[in-house]
């Protein structure tokens, strides 16, 4: 007999659906500001800069992360036919994990946040991300050598991809010099950190967010359907396919930048070489649902999966198209790239997700769903929501992107101003806006049903006999080393660190003799970072020709050769800041800022009256410029806070001219340095 | 190929009343799997072993066209005289307002009467007054105030356009218009 710990897997259900909530909440209310400004508030902790990492984050670490760690330990306790090793170490995991949401939750809030997508949270908390994530690793590890079966079954390969993956993407992306409690500057500069930074992201999308999440698939879909799985062979080979090509991915989202051209190739191919082992889970989880037996699809749980594994399909040949060069070009930064995350994250692993808790809440609590009714209503919601939404942000998308290179037969653009590009798509905002509403209001549904589950039945450990398998012995060497942790774990490593080595050595590293930034300037940038301008706002001209046109020249690489962080950004829900130094007066900037939409009527942008009010403590920055000495900054003599109060004193008495009365230590000074001297080196 | 017959044969393996069937894999899939690896390695091979002309490249030969492009709009514009007359145009008025409020208004306000930007409704200019003097500004910006060079933005005949509309705003005296600033034309 063996009894498993179900308990801590209800827990991390639970967590899963609360911080789901919250999370979609936070993400309908972005949307809102997106489209009706003033939905801002006028408060810097509502504004969509800070908004959208948190809802990003949220719907990464809170949602999905929980809801992976409780389909985890379910499957690993049976798939190993024993208990987890400890349930005291699993608790804490709970605990902690929680706790850092929550915490990274209020500091992202606050502004306290490194500007990297995806992992915005500071270095307090990315140690302990490390920590925690190495206890969980070490209790499946401890689980898996205890196990009472020699066989591996391929789940667990996938959960040990996940787990060794991210904690290797998490530490590199995360290496960085402090700078106080709350503040760091990364180890690596310019183009070489932006190369660091997707590398991250993508290989989050894969190690975190699919990877595993596959693992779970192969475990629950052929449970809940009761059928065998449908092909060994093709899960090996995709796999090891899987495991292999996403590594390389990462460039194929900076095409046309000045990254050497051969790495965006290298990004291109791989992205495409990654379709058919995509598919390849697609049609294996697919197939094994199987058309025969009709009847499994009243099961919300096989709709669900059924839905998760085509949105899934279809976002990895979206993912491929991308890729390449002229599609790239012309979709990059528009709403078709959110149409896709969308597809990834509400398509796949959300529809996922649900999913897996139809097939948990009953077994978890013992009781039989309340209501199937319901559970297919909650589907069929899902399904019109996420398809709106997806047609919504993918035409959006398309009609951005060709405004912004629809030029006229004398050359010029047709659409100069960026504004006009943005103004067409207010409709269908309006239809993203109430999808997401709608996708909401289907997973409210969801949770009553589970509550009313759960009531009727209680959240306990079950008791199951052993099974009595035989296990042939390994008729092959490669049948002896899937049986085996270590070797499997080896390959995994040996694969990922092949592709990420082979990315980050070549790492091109820019000689410049390019002066670090001024204590103002980068004062500038530190709360450029903490509004979250990056979400709005990329900071790389690409190299066409009508980039060139609406922005000015394109980006060279070693002008980003003291950027700490790299901050190219993903979206232009404004337009690209790269040329913007010197291109407008002060003055231009200060009204901007405070009212944009004095300057620029009908600007989406909300406004920053807080930068006028709120003054930079100038005691700081000893302690910042030293942390940045440590990442490889080169200063000259002169005492930083003396340079920043002349440098500040210039712009105060050139606004003073306008009748505008502003602290020099006003933050709104050092913003405006900042935006001033925004690419004027390569000009 | 023998491993075609053995369709939905269960392994010997089985966990947790899991079990695995051995089928092949699909054709389909792996002509898909084939191709998509020897297209990159063809991708790979054509751009960056041969040499083919990458991004850099593309973006010098754009640049050429469009310095051409240029050169071929300003054979075509007007002179000076021709146009300075063209500038009491209503209909060309009429187009300068919209221009005027997408790019100028801004810097210079709704009603031209100035924010950033100084006041374009009196007769006092910081950079010359007559018409071929407010054409040029607006088409070479002031670039030390801040102005931008809306020639290359815009082109000629736009420019135009909002030179006639600004020319029209004089005498206008909108309310909380700027303090005069430069010569009186």
């Amino acid at each position: 007999m063996v009894q498993y710990n179900d308990r801590i897997a209800g827990r991390f259900l639970q967590a899963t659906l609360g911080w789901g909530l919250l999370a979609l909440l936070i993400g309908l209310y972005a949307a809102l500001e997106l489209q009706f400004w003033p939905a801002n508030a006028r408060q810097a902790v509502l504004s969509f800069g800070r908004l959208r990492p948190i809802h990003a984050d949220l719907m990464i670490f809170a949602f999905a992360a929980n809801a992976l760690f409780a389909g985890m330990y379910h499957a690993v306790q049976r798939l190993c036919q024993v208990r987890i090793w400890s349930d005291r170490l699993a608790l804490v995991h709970f605990w902690s994990w929680q706790t850092l949401q929550l915490a990274s939750l209020i500091t992202l809030a606050m502004g306290i946040s490194q500007g990297r997508p995806l992992a915005e949270m500071e270095w307090p908390l990315d140690v302990a991300l490390a920590l925690i994530w190495g206890l969980l690793t070490f209790n499946v590890f401890m689980t898996l050598k205890q196990r009472r079966t020699q066989f591996l079954y391929v789940s667990l390969w996938f959960f040990i991809a996940g787990l060794v993956g991210f904690a290797l993407f998490h530490v590199v992306n995360a290496l960085a010099w402090p700078a106080g409690a709350w503040k760091s500057y990364p180890m690596f500069v310019g183009l070489a950190d932006a190369v660091i930074q997707v590398w991250y992201e993508q290989n989050i999308k894969s190690f975190l967010l699919t990877i595993p999440f596959l693992g779970l698939m192969y475990y629950f879909v052929p449970k809940t359907s009761k059928k065998p799985l449908h092909s060994y062979r093709l899960a090996v080979l995709q796999f090891w396919a899987l495991i292999f090509f996403s590594v390389w991915i990462g460039p194929s989202r900076f095409l046309y930048t000045s990254l050497p051209e051969w790495m965006q190739s290298l990004g291109l191919i791989f992205s495409l070489m990654l379709v058919a082992p995509s598919l390849g889970a697609v049609i294996n989880g697919l197939l094994t649902i199987g058309t025969e037996d009709r009847k499994i699809f009243r099961n919300p749980a096989v709709l669900f999966f059924s839905l998760a594994l085509v949105s899934y399909g279809l976002f990895v040949i979206m993912e491929a198209m991308v890729a390449f060069k002229s599609i790239h070009l012309r979709l990059q930064y528009t709403d078709w790239m959110s149409a896709q995350s969308h597809l990834a994250s509400i398509g796949w692993i959300g529809s996922f997700i649900f999913g897996m808790a139809y097939v948990l809440v009953p077994k978890l609590w013992q009781q039989p769903l309340y209501s199937r009714c319901l559970g297919r209503w909650h589907f069929w919601i899902s399904f019109v929501s996420l398809g709106l939404l997806f047609f919504s942000l993918a035409t959006a998308g398309l009609i951005q992107g060709f405004h912004w290179f629809s030029v006229e037969e004398n050359g010029l653009l047709v659409h100069p101003q960026f504004l006009s590009t943005l103004l067409h798509l207010e409709s269908y905002h309006t239809v993203r806006m109430i999808s997401g509403l709608l996708y909401l209001l289907g997973a409210l549904v969801a949770v009553y049903n589970f509550y009313k589950t759960a009531r009727g039945g209680q959240l306990q450990d079950s008791t199951r006999a052993l099974e009595e398998h035989p296990m042939p012995p390994p008729n092959s060497r490669w049948e002896r080393w899937e049986r085996k942790v270590g070797p499997i774990t080896f390959g995994i490593l040996g694969l990922v660190l092949l592709g990420s080595l082979a990315q980050l050595l070549p790492l091109p590293n820019q000689q410049t003799d390019l002066k670090p930034y001024s204590p103002l300037v980068q004062q500038g940038r530190d709360i450029y970072v903490r509004e979250g301008c990056v979400s709005c706002h990329t900071q790389t001209v690409r190299m066409a020709l009508k980039e060139e046109l609406r922005y000015g020249h394109a980006s060279q690489g070693w002008e980003f050769q003291q950027d700490r962080p790299a901050l190219w950004g993903q979206r232009r829900h404004g337009p690209d800041l790269h040329r913007i130094g010197n291109k407008f007066p002060h003055l231009w900037h200060y009204q901007h800022l405070i009212d944009p939409q004095a300057t620029t009527p009908g600007s989406l942008m909300p406004p920053y009256p807080w930068l006028a009010k709120r003054k930079v403590d100038l005691t700081v920055l000893p302690e910042r410029q030293n942390a940045l000495q440590k990442v490889g900054a080169v200063y000259g003599p002169g005492d930083p806070i003396e340079l920043y109060q002349a440098e500040a004193k210039k712009i105060q008495e050139s606004l003073a001219q306008a009748q505008i009365e502003v602290d020099a230590e006003a933050e709104i000074i050092a913003l405006i340095a900042y935006l001033q001297k925004l690419g004027t080196e390569g000009k | 190929m023998a491993d075609r017959k053995k369709k939905d044969e269960l392994r010997p393996e089985q966990i947790d009343g899991i079990g695995q069937l051995d089928n092949p894999l699909p054709t389909w899939w792996v002509a898909l799997f084939n191709f998509s690896m020897i297209f990159g390695l063809g991708y790979f091979m054509w751009f960056h072993l041969l040499s083919k002309p990458g991004l850099k490249e593309e973006l010098a030969q754009d640049r050429k066209a469009y310095e051409q492009l240029v050169a071929a709009r300003e054979q075509v514009a007007l002179t000076p005289e021709d146009a300075v007359a063209r500038l009491q145009d209503p209909k060309l008025i009429q187009e300068g307002k919209s221009l005027y409020a997408a790019h100028c208004s801004p810097c210079h306000g709704q009603y031209g009467e100035g924010t950033v930007g100084p006041n374009l409704t009196d007769k006092f200019w910081i950079h010359g007054g007559t018409p071929e003097m407010i054409l040029g500004s607006i088409t070479e910006g002031i670039p030390a105030m801040g102005m931008v060079a809306w020639g290359p933005i815009l082109g000629q005949q736009k420019v135009e356009a909002v030179t006639a509309f600004v020319l029209s705003l004089q005498g206008t005296k909108p309310a909380n218009g700027k303090a005069p600033q430069g010569d009186e034309y």
